[in-house]
């Protein structure tokens, strides 16, 4: 399994880990007089080959930071650097993991991950074995040839991730990609998604609501506040890797949590 | 012929039951024996109501020249037709590629779409003589507004997510409009070709009652002049029997191109998201701190 993610030298990877630098980035909704600020601003690094989660309570602008740093929203203020120049949109190094799988319904399992690397243009038969061994991954061989009505539940979203990894990109985006999940589907593709990502080492930016989520996956978990998200806290994860939810490691990962509910409770956001 | 109708008309009902011809020729051959059991049994003057089995004969015997109208109607129709779909689909790409087109051109698609075009078939046979022309001109009217709004509406018929995700391949507009649009496009332009057939039929007939020396609407027209019941049911029937007949190919081709369950959503004005406004406004904007 560990051959999945190093490069072969034909293997459409460009093998970096980007570091972001987000300086007093903020977004306000509206023009004129009447605006709405729903984000910051805010500042943080994200160094290269680190997985930073973003906790928020709804409303904190988690989605609007993604977006921002997906391009697809445009910053009010502040600007986003990348490996230390300034980020223009078109700039699509990344993979993007939205909360729901947003797979083309007249598509193949396959045909849906290989979108990426027909629109990249990069070489089909080395990205199709990659998509096979991502499937492997998440245990989703054998849907290959199925389109998303048929699928069975949850594993739309797996698929989803394989297509946002098929090109091995150096920036990894997801926007709360486990929140429709049940909870036994959201720990085994928790587990397994985080296998491979101590295997590849991208730069990781997750969004979420969910604390534990943002724990067992996040080497940094960034606490917003309600609206407009500021940065509350920054919290550095000292847990070893791979993190499972078992004997030792649960209380661990619950008193990160806990530490994180004193951010929220002196906010009210929590009771 | 008759048996051949059911089965057109049994198109929705094979979707459902999966077989190819369904309860169709049955049902229409129940209908048949009923229609002549009634007008026997009540002694209706053939010149009221023919019969069926009337009807059939009359069809059998006028055969070369009902065709010949027959085909007459179908080329007009189907011209307009198709003139109607290729420009709607122009149209609706170009709101796609066109912001300020779409914004220009929308209310004055919405308000030209509310004219009853068939009444313009007078004036149309003024304009452009007799014959082919004009009933062409009024099939193509009447197809063009429905075809322009709804293959709209299926160029847009995606969510904001997969246009995101799309964006996040580096996808530009012609790539997103080829692997995307255009493929969610397709039920909609099946519907677009089940609505054409029979408006532009109905057009192009109605053309013909005006201004035409053939055609099924100009048959209809000399016989109920004469007051040739027979003659105008038996025109008639043509016309529908073409109109099934089209119909039911067009199932047929919708069932072996589309494998997947096609969500058609019809909205008036399916603009694609503004940039600058947050796909998950809605979502996040509930919860108020």
């Amino acid at each position: 399994m560990s051959t999945l993610i190093p490069a072969h030298g034909s293997e459409p990877s460009s093998g970096r880990q980007l570091k972001i630098t987000v300086q007093d980035l903020d977004y306000r909704r509206g023009t004129g007089g009447e605006t709405r600020p729903l984000l910051g601003p805010v500042s943080f690094e994200v160094q290269g080959g680190e997985f930073l989660a973003v906790v928020g309570p709804p409303g904190s602008g988690k989605t609007v930071l993604l977006k921002l740093l997906a391009g697809t929203l445009h910053p009010s203020g502040g600007t986003i650097l990348i490996e230390g120049k300034e980020y223009r949109p078109p700039v699509r190094d990344f993979g993007l993991v939205l909360d729901s799988p947003a797979l083309l319904p007249w598509r193949t399992t396959m045909q849906n991950i290989l979108l990426q690397a027909e629109i990249r243009g990069l070489q089909m038969e080395v990205c199709r074995n990659r998509a096979r061994r991502l499937l492997a991954w998440f245990g989703l061989s054998g849907l290959e040839d199925r389109r998303p009505h048929e699928l069975p539940p949850g594993a739309g979203q797996g698929i989803s991730i394989c297509r946002a990894l098929v090109h091995a990109p150096s920036l990894l985006l997801m926007d709360q990609p486990f929140r429709m999940l049940e909870s036994l589907i959201l720990e085994r593709m928790l587990d397994a998604f985080q296998r491979l990502w101590v295997e590849t080492r991208s730069t990781a930016i997750l969004c979420t609501s969910n604390l534990e989520e943002a724990v067992l996956l996040g080497d940094r978990v960034v606490v917003l506040s309600p609206r407009p998200g500021r940065i509350l806290q920054i919290v550095s994860i000292e847990l070893p890797r791979p993190r499972r939810l078992d004997r030792t490691m649960t209380p661990l990962i619950a008193d990160y949590c806990n530490t994180i509910r004193t951010f929220f409770r002196a906010q009210g956001v929590l009771p | 012929m008759g048996a051949d109708q059911g089965h057109a008309f049994s198109g929705s009902r094979e979707r459902r039951t999966g077989t190819l011809l369904g309860r169709g020729p049955l049902q229409a051959a129940s209908l048949l024996l009923l229609g002549e059991f009634l007008v026997r049994s009540l002694h209706i003057r053939p010149s009221i109501l023919p019969s069926p089995s009337r009807l059939l004969l009359e069809i059998w015997r006028q055969a070369p020249e009902l065709l010949h109208h027959a085909s007459a109607t179908a080329t007009a129709s189907l011209a307009g037709m198709v003139l109607a779909l290729a420009a709607g689909f122009v149209y609706a790409a170009m709101t796609v590629f066109s912001n300020r087109a779409d914004e220009i051109s929308g209310p004055v698609i919405s308000v030209l779409q509310r004219i009853p075009w068939i009444v313009l078939a007078p004036l149309l046979v003024v304009w452009l003589g007799f014959g082919k022309p004009p009933a062409a001109a009024v099939a193509f009217l009447m197809c063009f507004f429905p075809c322009a709004v709804l293959l709209k509406a299926g160029l847009h018929s995606m969510p904001v997510e997969t246009l995101e995700i799309a964006d996040s391949m580096g996808a530009d507009r012609a790539a997103i409009f080829r692997k995307i649009r255009l493929p969610a496009c397709i039920p909609y332009i099946t519907i677009a070709l089940k609505l054409s057939v029979s408006v532009s039929f109905a057009g192009a007939a109605a053309a013909e009652f005006v201004g035409s020396d053939a055609g099924i609407g100009y048959l209809m027209q000399y016989s109920g002049a004469r007051a040739d019941t027979t003659g105008v049911l038996a025109a008639l029937s043509l016309l529908v029997f073409m109109v099934l007949l089209l119909h039911s190919g067009i199932l047929l081709g919708e069932r072996l191109c589309i494998h997947w369950p096609a969500d058609i959503r019809l909205s008036a004005s399916s603009h694609t998201p503004d940039r600058s406004c947050p796909a998950d406004s809605g979502r996040e904007s509930t919860c108020q701190p």
